[in-house]
Parts: structure tokens; C-alpha cells; sequence
């Protein structure tokens, strides 16, 4: 159990990180799960019905969703705010029911024969994802996009061209998503339309809200807490999802910003001597 | 028109029924600082930003440096060099006052993407951040919050990040609404000394005293439209702007003759 607890764990702090790095431009992303279904499927085909390896499978899985990403999200990103989150919860609805009616790849019943991910392909894309962001706040990039997140305009004014940006960024984290996606899929052998629900998306986003959005290490906080957490819960049985529920919003309103709301400057004034 | 650096020929900005901007032309020449004068609603902040790209205007055309940027978006104006402040101080509040300055850096501003293969704290950025920030005597705030920063050096800071880009065109908007005379006193320095870095300058004002020392020429506003135009002492003095601004004038008066 123990190791399928890991493995889910490694999961979630991909899918939180590919929700914040959307949310590093400013938007708040309910499509995740969607981006992780195309993922699955997608490497889950290139794999079993065309007999090519994982990392085909898992490179398809992540340009499938980045076009999808593309594709959805320049129309959508030229609206803003609650409009453009209403835009991500719709394509994660459109996602779920597609994935039910395709026969090609299962149906409802869904679709198996995957295999080969070991705990160590997740970890190894952990750390590199986690590298990555580390470069990123070490960045102009990383101050860039904390400036289109307080104030878009003013960022605009500056020379920012907005629009590509969050467009860029709703891409990768598409694509960070699908590649999950795509690793889930080879551990559990079997996926089926019931596993990527919208509610996968809703939680992929709680993850990052409660652990903290002004830095990296808040989603991988929120992603193993409440991954480990309701199994903290299994002492009350029945009441299990009740008492997780009752966690979060108890948690949410103690400590809104989340558990690890720190913003780190990205540059110190050169002490000169 | 040559020499000018800034051309707005016939621009109209309409917001449903209300003509915020009707018709206007209006010229910043070489080295000019312009001061706009104009009651409330008179359509000065619209103009700001039509220029900036903020809003996009109906009708008309808008010349910089020859460049029609009428129809260009808002980073498309940016980085062609029109920089801008706010009425309302627009600093990045949660970010650090070397960061607000390091933000606008035109090169990575241009180049977000390609700015994550780049070195954050790269000294070549730092150090022209931290010069901007001495010019403007900022550079003991360096590492603050760009939010807890008193109402002066906030405002002296949005000049700082302004001035970052290396525009050539400033636009201010009521620099020095909210400041007291002393405050006011040592903005009019603040401008004066980032006159030298800039081709032109665009000044919304209500305070005299800061046009009188500040613009080289006045266009006054009102509806929308060009009331008078000419030097300082003319503009103030014409009949026309006087009964636009009755009541502010006749307080003036009486507050210079007790």
C-alpha cells in the first residue's frame, strides 16, 4: 500500500505543478484532469495499438495536449478572469463525456493493456519538473509573470504581450498534465472515463490553493497532504470524505493563503563595498 | 509636422452616448514637456490612454515618431518607447522596489519566454536597476515592498520602472494629486532631472504651480475637445478656461489675496 501511496503522491505534485504553472500567468485552471485524460489515452494508444515505447507514448501524450491547450485556450485567453476559468470547467466537461463515446479506445469501459511505468520514471520526472521551476524563480521570466499576475495592464504597458504568455504557459502546463496523465495510465494498466472526472480537476486545483500559490513548494505541500490525508481519516470510516471535506474548509478559512504562502524575492540588492 | 513627437490628429474616443474625446489635435514637439489642463471629465485621462493603448481610439489617427500606433496593442506601444504613470499609483504592491524597476527591463519584457534561460539576478540588470533607483533616490528602498512605501517614493518609483524602458515619451497623470506643497516641490525636480533621458513629455495637471514650472506649452480641455493652446500664462489667463475652472481659480485667487 505503501508504494501505491508514493506513486499517487508523485502524481499529484505533477498535477499540481501543471495547474501552478498555469496559474503563474494568472489563470486558475479547472481542465487539468481533462489535459491528464487526453494524456492517458493518448500515450495509452501510441503504446498498446501502435507497440511503440512509453517515452513515444509519453512525448504524444504531452504534444497532443499542448495543441488541444493551443487550440482551447486562444479563444478562451482572450477573455479574462471568472470567464476564462467558466472556459477551462467547460472543456474539462467536454473532455469527460468524449472520452465516454469514443469506441475506438473503450468507451465507458475503458481501455487497458498499458504498462513499464516504475516509481523511479515518476520521481525522475518529479525532480525534473522541480528543477525546472527552481530555474524558473531564479528567472527574469519568474518576476515577468508576478508582475502580469498583480496588475496585467501595467505589465502590458511595459511591453508584455500578455496574451502570448499566459497562452505559452497554459501549453506547458497542458502538456506537464498529459505527461502525467500519461504515467498514471502505464502504472494502473487500465484507465477508464471514470478516472479523469471533472472532480479530479476541482482537487488538482485544491492542492494548489491549499498549499500555497506564491511558490513552488506550496502545490507539492498541498498535493502529498492531501493525498496522505484521507487515509489519516480511515479510522472514522463511513464518515471519511466527510471529515476530509470538514479539513479542508476548516483549513481554508484558518489560513486562506494556504499553507505555505511565502513569496520569495527573485533578486537582493548587490551589497557593494 | 516635422519634429513632432507625438502627433494626435482628430482622435474621438466615444463611450456609448458620451464623447470622451471629440475630435482632438494636438502635437508634443522635440524636448517638449506638454501640460494638459482641463475640469474633471474633461477627457485628459481618456486621452493618456488612447495614447498608451490602453483604450482604442474611434476615430482619428495617432503619430509617434512617425509610426501610425493607432491601432497597435497595448505592448506593441510599450515597446515602441511611450511610457506612463498613473493617477491611481500602479506599483507592483507585493513585489520589492528593485524588482518593480528589474520587471520592466525592456529586453526580457519583450522576451518573456527566453528570459528563463537567463540568470535572474544577472549584475549587468542589477546594476542598471540600482542606477535608476539612485537617480531617483530610491536606492536605500531598494529592497522593501514596493506596497509599504510611503505615497512619495511610490509615485517616484512608478517614474523609476517608467523610465526603465527607456521610452521617449513620458506620460504623467496627475503626478502630484494626494501631495503636499513640499512633496509637489520636489516632484517638480523629479521631472526636471528626468527630462534629459526623454525626447518629450506629456503632464496632466490641476496644480498651477506645476504647470507654470513644469510645461513649456498648455493645451487646456474641456468635453473632449481643445479649449486654448500656447504657452502657460496665456493658457491660465484665457477667459475661457478661467469659467471652466471658475471655482478652482476664484479659490486661488482668494487663497493668494486674503
Amino acid at each position: 500500500m505503501t508504494a501505491e501511496y508514493a506513486f499517487l503522491t508523485g502524481i499529484n505534485i505533477l498535477l499540481a505543478w501543471s495547474v501552478y504553472i498555469i496559474l503563474l500567468s494568472g489563470t486558475l485552471s479547472f481542465a487539468n484532469g481533462a489535459f491528464m485524460a487526453i494524456g492517458g489515452y493518448v500515450a495509452g494508444i501510441v503504446t498498446v495499438k501502435f507497440g511503440l515505447p512509453l517515452a513515444a507514448g509519453l512525448a504524444a501524450a504531452a504534444l497532443a495536449a499542448a495543441v488541444v491547450g493551443l487550440l482551447a485556450g486562444y479563444p478562451a485567453l482572450r477573455t479574462r478572469g471568472i470567464y476564462l476559468m467558466l472556459v477551462t470547467v467547460g472543456l474539462a466537461f467536454m473532455v469527460e463525456s468524449g472520452v465516454q463515446n469514443i469506441s475506438y479506445i473503450g468507451g465507458v469501459k475503458g481501455m487497458g493493456g498499458m504498462q513499464g511505468t516504475t516509481i523511479y520514471h515518476i520521481y525522475g520526472a518529479v525532480l525534473v519538473v522541480g528543477l525546472a521551476l527552481w530555474k524558473l524563480t531564479r528567472s527574469p521570466l519568474q518576476r515577468l509573470l508576478d508582475a502580469v499576475r498583480e496588475d496585467e495592464l501595467v505589465a502590458g504597458a511595459l511591453g508584455v504581450n500578455v496574451v502570448y504568455l499566459r497562452l505559452a504557459l497554459f501549453c506547458f502546463g497542458a502538456a506537464l498534465a498529459a505527461f502525467a496523465g500519461g504515467l498514471y495510465s502505464h502504472h494502473m494498466f487500465f484507465i477508464a472515463p471514470d478516472h479523469f472526472t471533472v472532480i479530479v480537476s476541482v482537487f488538482v486545483v485544491l492542492y494548489v490553493i491549499m498549499g500555497g500559490v506564491n511558490n513552488m513548494w506550496g502545490p507539492v505541500l498541498g498535493a502529498t497532504v492531501l493525498t496522505l490525508l484521507p487515509e489519516a481519516f480511515r479510522v472514522v470510516g463511513a464518515w471519511r470524505q466527510t471529515v476530509f471535506g470538514l479539513a479542508i474548509a476548516l483549513l481554508l478559512l484558518f489560513r486562506r493563503e494556504g499553507l505555505m504562502p511565502f513569496r520569495m524575492a527573485s533578486v537582493r540588492r548587490a551589497r557593494r563595498s | 509636422m516635422s519634429g513632432a513627437v507625438l502627433e494626435i490628429d482628430a482622435v474621438t474616443k466615444r463611450f456609448g452616448g458620451l464623447v470622451a474625446v471629440d475630435a482632438l489635435t494636438l502635437e508634443v514637439r522635440e524636448r517638449e514637456a506638454l501640460g494638459i489642463v482641463g475640469p474633471n471629465g474633461a477627457g485628459k485621462t481618456a486621452l493618456i490612454n488612447i495614447i498608451s493603448g490602453f483604450y482604442r481610439a474611434d476615430g482619428g489617427a495617432i503619430r509617434f515618431r512617425g509610426h501610425d500606433i493607432t491601432r497597435l496593442k497595448l505592448h506593441q506601444i510599450g515597446r515602441l518607447g511611450i511610457a506612463r504613470t498613473f493617477q491611481n499609483i500602479r506599483v507592483f504592491r507585493r513585489m520589492t522596489v528593485l524588482e518593480n524597476v528589474m520587471a520592466a527591463n525592456p529586453r526580457h519584457a519583450a522576451r518573456p519566454l527566453r528570459s528563463f534561460f537567463v540568470a535572474g539576478a544577472a549584475q549587468a540588470d542589477v546594476d542598471e536597476a540600482m542606477a535608476l533607483l539612485e537617480f531617483m533616490g530610491l536606492a536605500e528602498r531598494a529592497d522593501q515592498l514596493a506596497g509599504a512605501l510611503p505615497y512619495g517614493d511610490a509615485r517616484r518609483l512608478e517614474m523609476a520602472r517608467a523610465l526603465a524602458g527607456k521610452p521617449k515619451l513620458l506620460l504623467l497623470d496627475e503626478p502630484s494629486a494626494g501631495m503636499n506643497e513640499e512633496e509637489t516641490a520636489r516632484l517638480i525636480a523629479d521631472i526636471g532631472k528626468c527630462r534629459a533621458r526623454l525626447d518629450g513629455i506629456v503632464l496632466i495637471e490641476h496644480d498651477m504651480t506645476m504647470i507654470r514650472e513644469v510645461a513649456d506649452r498648455v493645451v487646456a480641455m474641456d468635453y473632449g475637445k481643445k479649449m486654448a493652446e500656447g504657452t502657460p500664462e496665456a493658457v491660465l489667463n484665457d477667459p475661457h478656461v478661467r469659467r471652466a475652472y471658475l471655482g478652482l481659480m476664484e479659490s486661488d485667487v482668494a487663497a493668494a489675496h486674503p
